[in-house]
């Protein structure tokens, strides 16, 4: 099943981006748009998770796929 | 603010509550329910954000900086796996009318009454202090409201009946009684309690974010000139980064899988999402829309917290109520009544929930198996016990809250909401072996889970709840300096001398450490009994095989017992019409002296699970029953020959669809072949005609040349010129007439070769070059530069192109006829040569015919028939035999375009394989 392995690998995803070592890289003085680094780095990850989150679990539709057109006739006999 | 003003919005509020939740259930009886809906699922989840978040993150904050977050981003990282872990479990709940985490565990591992006693007893020891801080925040919230800003008043009360949270807790058990034990099967949803706690996840959501933004925008310039003026104060600035984490990265991870466990296996929250899930597809919601209501209720705990300690400086307002002391410091004294508001329903929320998860807990797995076991007890009991039962709820409710409080009396005052908390997480993180591991591995053992659970909960009471009654001034301080009776390796906070971590981390390791190494290491060598080998097939299995009437019992008992049996539980009336259902569902006739067949008494014994607990209905069957319980084989042997059956009849309707398949092949074939036998004489009589009209005229002109010897030199000549025209056209036709055979009976010798098709038309051009000048139609060739190469056959190909020029010259007009050849290639595949006229263009109707044989365009269009009627039937055999498409487009009117696809691989040598084309 593809549905469980995207779920597992998004959950490994999730758990490096909120753990050491990747959390000490923005651990430190800084500022982004006036904000404290850290604190836009953890709050845009989790939106980042549970979006993907939402993604991967979406029900999906099945579409059809249209026949390539004037070729789908029947062949000759030779 | 005045005290009555207070009371009355507290107790406004609840009333507002019971309000909700009764039409919620009234609603829900005739057949409107709220709660299918993947939103209310989803709000009521957030009870998961209790007083902790509400008041006790705010006060973190001004602590350890970001640290408080890791409460809320474990969940975010479980909720993706849900999908995975949570669906398999609550499945498992509904078909064996699982209520509760302790009856889960039991009846994974063979229904022991021992193992779901044990699991109601952590549940309840490990939850009190939970619920005891919910009491406190609202008790806090209230003082601090009253008497804010003179923090003289703000001690608790002596006498209890002053104390509002004593008030409170008799409030939250009035409205739990009422709306959590309505029915005594306890699979039946408690509607009325979801939609109530759904609400106040809405109320607290707002309230939290009008502190938010009260704090941010209007006290402070927004959160830029927050953290710039916080950003001065060296203190905070360091709140920012993660270095005023005591315990560092460990216990940043520590708290997020700690979180992450607690999302699951809190017994509020096993309420709310296991048993209280009514469509498994709610998940796909809840599990990116419950990380988003935390993420939007957490945005502000920092910018709140910054500001509360640059407003107030340093120790004059306890961090914890910042939220509440901020807006009632600036005077908006109504905003700060709303925000308590919000408070308020984040910890009722909670004990509600909370209490009536374990009330039945404790009713199914401790107190019903007790006196189960007591022989006179069951004897006695011929009486209706499904109100006994409620009634013991009720008083299990009440005894609950007691408790909780009798814990905040004796504690609470001395620790932060938070650290209480993490408490609770700790003693219900040691439910996530036993459960995780089970329903993965069939081999996890009933010996195994308890020893895991029993040492587990010894060392959680040791490192974490025992030194909470330390700092309560319980218990002399020495025991956490130096150890036990002065021996330093059992310090509960540096057990075996393990000092580097901190209390929380500390505990996490050293309990789940014993009970996942004592669950595995004893299940790898105890046996398994028939029961806990059944039950771990069925758990781990349960996406493979789910019927429901699956047969445990081999024994008999008649239908009149079984049905009393159930009817002590969930009342005679109910007992009755649930059989009667049961036969109408099966289609038999259920008599009372009968014996019960072995479904039946399995869907029974499911039905009791559900009122009390599984070990107990497993007890109470067997009572009844007269002979043994089946054996694991017994059982396996059942299940497998089910699942060979859906094996067969799934092989079977295979066959069957298969046999379809090919009888509609053979009815389409036979179709085809008595539309060609139609075909063949079809064309026998055209061609008889098409040959008779030259022939007689032939025969005419002969007749009048033999009779009439004295016709003079130029009439007698003018009638030989028609004889020999019409004996042209009739070879010409013979000729096509044969090639067309030829070409269908797939004689013709076709030699195919790597040719350029810009080189055939420029022959077939060529050759047809006379004609157009005779017409004066404007013949236009456009090939493109490079050269389009494929396999064919080079004299078939012109003889294609020429039919279609001669085609186009004699449908258009002269002197102002034109007609354009284009080759060019579609894709890397197909290469397309078009030839477009502007004639009359042909109808609909007649496109679809005019590559059948001797279809000649009808008269009316076109003036009188021009040709054989045989020319593009011969270009349509000729594609076909190239693996190529002929087809025309026209508007009447606007002329017509005949398009010829050809595969550039290009004939019997391509690559293509006809199935796949078609």
């Amino acid at each position: 099943m593809q549905r469980t392995e995207r779920i597992v690998a998004l959950a490994l995803l999730a758990a490096l981006l909120f753990n050491y070592p990747l959390l000490s890289l923005f651990a430190r003085d800084g500022w982004v748009f006036g904000l404290p680094v850290l604190y836009v780095y953890l709050f845009s990850c989790w939106l980042l998770v549970l979006l993907l989150t939402g993604l991967v679990l979406r029900r999906r539709r099945h579409a059809a796929v249209p026949p390539r057109q004037g070729n789908g006739k029947d062949s000759g006999h030779v | 603010m005045s005290e009555w003003l207070l009371v009355i919005t507290s107790f406004g509020y609840v009333g507002l509550l019971f309000a909700i939740a009764y039409s919620a259930d009234k609603l829900g009886d005739t057949g409107r329910s709220l709660v299918n809906n993947p939103y209310v699922y989803t709000l009521s989840i957030a009870v998961y954000c209790t007083a902790w978040t509400f008041y006790g993150s705010v006060g973190r904050a001004t602590e350890t900086g970001v640290s408080f977050l890791t409460i809320y981003l474990g969940p975010t990282l479980m909720a993706v796996l849900w999908w995975l872990i949570l669906r398999r479990i609550i499945r498992i709940s509904k078909l064996y009318r699982i209520t509760s985490i302790a009856d889960f565990i039991a009846s994974r591992y063979g229904k022991s009454m021992a193992l779901g006693g044990l699991a109601t007893f952590i549940a309840v020891v490990g939850i009190t202090p939970y619920i005891a801080l919910q009491l406190k925040a609202v008790s806090d919230s209230f003082v601090v409201m009253l008497s804010f800003p003179d923090p003289e008043v703000a001690t608790t009360p002596l006498r209890f009946w002053d104390d509002k949270a004593f008030w409170v807790a008799g409030l939250l058990a009035i409205f739990a009684i009422l709306f959590g034990t309505r029915h005594i099967d306890a699979t039946e949803r408690l509607e009325g309690m979801v939609v109530a706690v759904a609400f106040e996840s809405v109320i607290k959501l707002l309230a939290f974010l009008a502190a938010g933004f009260f704090v941010t925008f209007m006290l402070f310039d927004g959160p830029q000139a927050l953290f710039e003026q916080a950003a001065e104060v060296d203190q905070i600035r360091d709140l920012m980064l993660l270095s005023s984490l005591p315990g560092g990265y460990v216990n940043w991870m520590t708290l997020t899988v700690l979180s992450m466990l607690a999302i699951v296996f809190l017994p509020r929250q096993w309420q709310v999402t296991v048993v209280e899930n009514v469509n498994e597809d709610h998940l796909r919601t809840a599990a990116w829309l419950f990380p988003l209501y935390l993420l939007v209720i957490n945005l502000f705990v920092l910018p709140i917290a910054f500001a509360g300690m640059i407003y107030f400086g340093e120790g004059t307002v306890n961090p914890d109520s910042f939220v509440l002391a901020l807006p009632l410091a600036e005077g908006y004294d109504w905003l700060a009544l709303f925000i308590y508001i919000g408070g308020f329903s984040a910890a009722t929320g909670m004990v509600i929930v909370a209490t009536i998860a374990l009330a039945i807990m404790v009713s199914n797995d401790l107190v019903v198996p007790a006196l189960l076991r007591m022989r006179g007890f069951q004897l006695s009991a011929n009486a209706d016990l499904s109100r006994f039962i409620v009634n013991l709820r009720r008083v299990i409710i009440c005894l609950i809250l007691l408790l909780g409080y009798g814990y905040y009396l004796l504690i609470a005052d001395t620790y932060a909401l938070v650290s209480i908390g993490l408490i609770s997480f700790v003693a219900v993180a040691q439910f996530a072996p036993p459960i995780l591991i089970g329903i993965f591995w069939k081999g996890a053992s009933r010996k195994g889970a308890m020893a895991g659970l029993i040492a587990g909960f010894i060392l959680w009471g040791y490192t974490l709840l025992l030194p909470s009654f330390v700092d309560a001034g319980l218990i002399s301080r020495a025991l956490l300096e130096h150890g036990p009776l002065g021996v330093g390796w059992l310090n509960p906070y540096g057990l075996f001398g393990l000092t580097d971590l901190d209390p929380i981390t500390h505990a996490v390791f050293w309990s789940l450490f014993a009970n996942i190494g004592l669950l595995v290491g004893v299940s790898l060598f105890a046996r398994q009994s028939d029961i806990e080998r059944i039950q771990g097939a069925l758990f781990v299995d349960v996406f493979l095989r789910s019927e429901r009437d699956t047969r445990f019992w081999e024994g008999t008992a008649t239908v009149g017992d079984l049905q009393d049996l159930l009817g002590r539980f969930i009342g005679q009336e109910r007992a009755r019409q649930t059989f009667a259902s049961y036969a109408e569902e099966h289609g038999i006739a259920l008599s009372e002296r009968d014996h019960a067949r072995p479904e039946l008494v399995g869907y029974a014994e499911r039905l009791l699970s559900g009122s009390i607990g599984s070990a107990s209905a497993r007890v109470m069957v067997s009572s009844i029953i007269k002979g043994e319980a089946l054996s694991f084989e017994g059982v396996m042997e059942i299940l497998d020959a089910t699942s060979r059956a859906i094996e067969y009849s799934r092989r079977l309707e295979q066959k069957s669809r298969e046999l379809e398949k090919a009888t509609d092949e053979l009815r389409r074939a036979n179709e085809r072949l008595k539309e060609l036998d139609h075909l063949k004489d079809e064309f026998v009589s055209m061609v008889s005609h098409e040959l008779r009209t030259p022939l007689t005229s032939i025969r005419a002109f002969g007749e009048i040349l033999l009779s009439n010897p004295e016709l003079d030199a130029e009439q007698r000549k003018e009638f030989l010129q028609v004889v020999v025209k019409e004996s042209e056209r009739l070879t010409r036709l013979i000729n096509q007439v044969l090639d067309l055979s030829k070409i269908e009976s797939g004689a013709a010798e076709w030699h195919l070769e790597t040719l350029d098709l810009n080189q055939v038309v420029h022959e077939a051009a060529d050759a047809t070059r006379q004609i157009f000048n005779d017409t004066r139609v404007d013949l236009q060739v456009h090939l493109p530069d490079e050269p389009m190469i494929i396999k064919g056959d080079h004299d078939r190909l012109i003889q294609l192109v020429i039919n279609l020029l001669s085609n186009a010259a004699k449908f258009t007009d002269a002197d102002d006829g034109r007609v354009d050849l284009v080759v060019k290639p579609v894709d890397n595949e197909w290469l397309e040569l078009r030839v477009q006229d502007n004639g009359p263009g042909i109808s609909d109707a007649e496109q679809r015919k005019i590559f059948d044989k001797f279809h000649q365009v009808s008269s009316q269009q076109a003036g009188k028939p021009k040709g054989s009627g045989l020319g593009l039937a011969i270009c349509k055999l000729i594609m076909d035999a190239h693996w190529g498409d002929i087809r025309v487009e026209s508007q009447p009117g606007e002329g017509a375009t005949f398009i010829c696809e050809f595969p550039t691989a290009g004939g019997e040598h391509c690559n293509l394989d006809p199935e796949e084309k078609s």
